[in-house]
């Protein structure tokens, strides 16, 4: 698999206190990978090392195959674009202003992308308003444009939808698929709002105490999380056997307590068990979320 | 750094803190050139257009601290640093590059004053009547000085994020050289001068040459070897501390 960004034993002191504690990540390329943490996991300290803003402590991280601390990363970084916490705007300036200043950055040679840009973003009506009247999701879409400024291959957003309405919300996650499947650009992505998240990411990195607990797939996720149905019975061998003879996908967590993944006529098994001399103490339906995956993995207490 | 450069001079030209800074030093030197003008004509003396020519370089100091304080503030308020960095550019280009707006700007705005003074002195005033040899030293210096005190200004501005805490420090450092250097000036100016020790002496006339303090002795027509290596050095010193520092510092 090709990895667009990938990170290994990477570590963040200040002081005493490591905000990343040998963190290692994968990022393929194509995906939406999403960051999830709670406050103080690692997840901003992570993209602020990726987007050079700060030098890790140990460990390393590469872009495009070009590791940290090798002189060509810089040049690597024009391919990827980014908005860390707050949108990064000049607040005096107007929309195609701050696009243009951007471009100038880049050294780009022309303003004739800006229009489309700005079109892209739903920002071509603001004329001569400047950003600081936008409001926050405008100044979120700009910052995006921005960042979006040097067609990147890589986009990295930090917490996108933070303090937006629900319909900032949903123009901002259909702006990343947009982007993602019609400009194939690898999003990286980190928010609290985990059901958002489950809309978009088709990879995800769990972070906790600066540790990268799990990296998983969104079809792993799916598989993980499918609904089950649980259930508990005095033998779990007869179970079993019963299973097997219906063909149904199944897995025994203790003797008594087994998953099954398949929607049953409940008095045919009932029935069946009771000639295997089993019976059913009870029986519930299971359908894990991220967010209870989440819980599941890194423990409760904190706040993702 | 070009890239870097072209921004920013786009940016400075629609700086609203730029314009102001500029409008507030041509606006003090119309007003000082007409000002010498009413005095002579009230009390019936010739005033030269030396006489307030170089109060520009009292001003400038307290001007650029806000000037630099707030546009490279911005920088980090704005979140200008980060995406520039984010695109691949070096902190030391950042640094040099912001360093070069600032300086710019500092001149840009001294020459506004200059500008405005003349344009409104010399058809009041007549010409100068000190040697035209000491009125261009005089420029240079306070130019230089100019330069040295933005370089402090910026690398204030570079090293710390929160802009407030910066505009407030940067602005109470001006005037702190400044009011040191009338002091300075006094005590060396006393009649029992001789009677100061060689060491206090010294000292006083080193501090003396320090940017924001030789305003003092700009103003009136004073430069003096010492002042533009005093500028000199400041400069080069503060922006090799600064490149140093913003290299490492971790940015947010």
């Amino acid at each position: 698999m090709d990895y667009v960004l990938t990170a290994e034993a990477l570590g963040k002191h200040y002081g005493h206190f490591k905000a990343l504690d040998g963190l290692s990540m994968h990022v393929p390329k194509g995906s939406i990978y999403g960051l999830v943490g709670r406050n103080g996991a690692g997840k901003t300290t992570l993209i602020r090392l990726v987007c050079g803003l700060q030098a890790p402590t140990s460990g390393a991280y590469t872009l495009y195959g070009v590791p940290s601390g090798d002189r060509a990363l810089a040049k690597v970084r024009r391919r990827m674009g980014a908005v860390v916490e707050t949108p990064s705007i000049y607040l005096d300036l107007t929309a195609e202003d701050n696009l243009k200043e951007q471009y100038l950055v880049l050294g780009r040679p022309s303003y004739e992308g800006i229009p489309e840009l700005l079109h892209l973003v739903g920002l071509a009506d603001t004329g001569k308003k400047k950003a600081r009247n936008f409001s926050l999701g405008m100044k979120q879409r700009l910052g995006i444009a921005i960042a979006l400024a040097g067609d990147p291959d890589l986009l990295v957003l930090d917490e996108p939808v933070n303090g937006l309405d629900p319909q900032g919300i949903i123009e901002i996650r259909e702006l990343i698929l947009k982007l993602n499947r019609e400009r194939q650009i690898t999003v990286v992505i980190s928010s609290h709002i985990l059901d958002e998240l489950a809309k978009l990411a088709t990879h995800y990195g769990f972070i906790d105490s600066g540790r990268m607990v799990k990296e998983i797939s969104a079809q792993e996720l799916e598989a993980a999380c499918r609904k089950c149905v649980h259930v508990e019975v005095t033998d779990t061998a007869a179970l079993a056997r019963v299973l097997d003879g219906m063909g149904v996908d199944y897995k025994i967590r203790s003797e008594r307590e087994a998953d099954v993944f398949a929607q049953m006529n409940v008095s045919q098994l009932t029935l069946a068990l009771a000639k295997e001399n089993c019976e059913v103490l009870s029986m519930q339906e299971r359908d894990e979320s991220l967010e209870s995956y989440f819980v599941n993995l890194v423990g409760g207490g904190g706040h993702a | 750094m070009g890239n870097l450069l072209a921004a920013g001079f786009m940016r400075l030209w629609k700086s609203r803190s730029f314009w102001v800074s500029m409008a507030v030093m041509a606006g003090v030197g119309a007003f000082e050139a007409a000002y010498c003008r009413r005095i002579g004509r009230i009390f019936g003396e010739r005033i030269e257009l030396d006489q307030r020519y170089m109060v520009f370089a009292l001003m400038s100091g307290i001007i650029l601290s806000a000037f630099c304080s707030l546009f490279v503030g911005s920088e980090y308020s704005d979140g200008g640093i980060r995406r520039k960095l984010a695109a691949g550019h070096t902190r030391s280009a950042l640094y040099l590059s912001n360093l070069t707006l600032c300086v710019t700007a500092g001149l840009l705005i001294c020459l506004g004053y200059i500008a405005a003074y003349l344009a409104v002195g010399v058809p009041l005033l007549g010409f100068f009547h000190f040697a035209l040899s000491r009125v261009l030293l005089s420029t240079l210096d306070a130019l230089l000085m100019t330069a040295a005190l933005t370089a402090v200004f910026t690398m204030l501005s570079m090293l710390h994020q929160n802009k407030t805490v910066v505009v407030v420090t940067a602005i109470f450092l001006a005037y702190f050289l400044l009011f040191l250097g009338i002091f300075l000036q006094n005590r060396l100016s006393e009649p029992n001068l001789p009677y100061m020790g060689d060491i206090k002496r010294s000292m006083y006339q080193f501090l003396l040459t320090l940017p924001g303090c030789q305003a003092v002795r700009l103003a009136v027509m004073e430069p003096e070897w010492t002042m533009p290596a005093s500028s000199g050095g400041v400069l080069a010193a503060c922006t090799g501390l600064g490149l140093a520092l913003f290299g490492r510092k971790d940015i947010r």
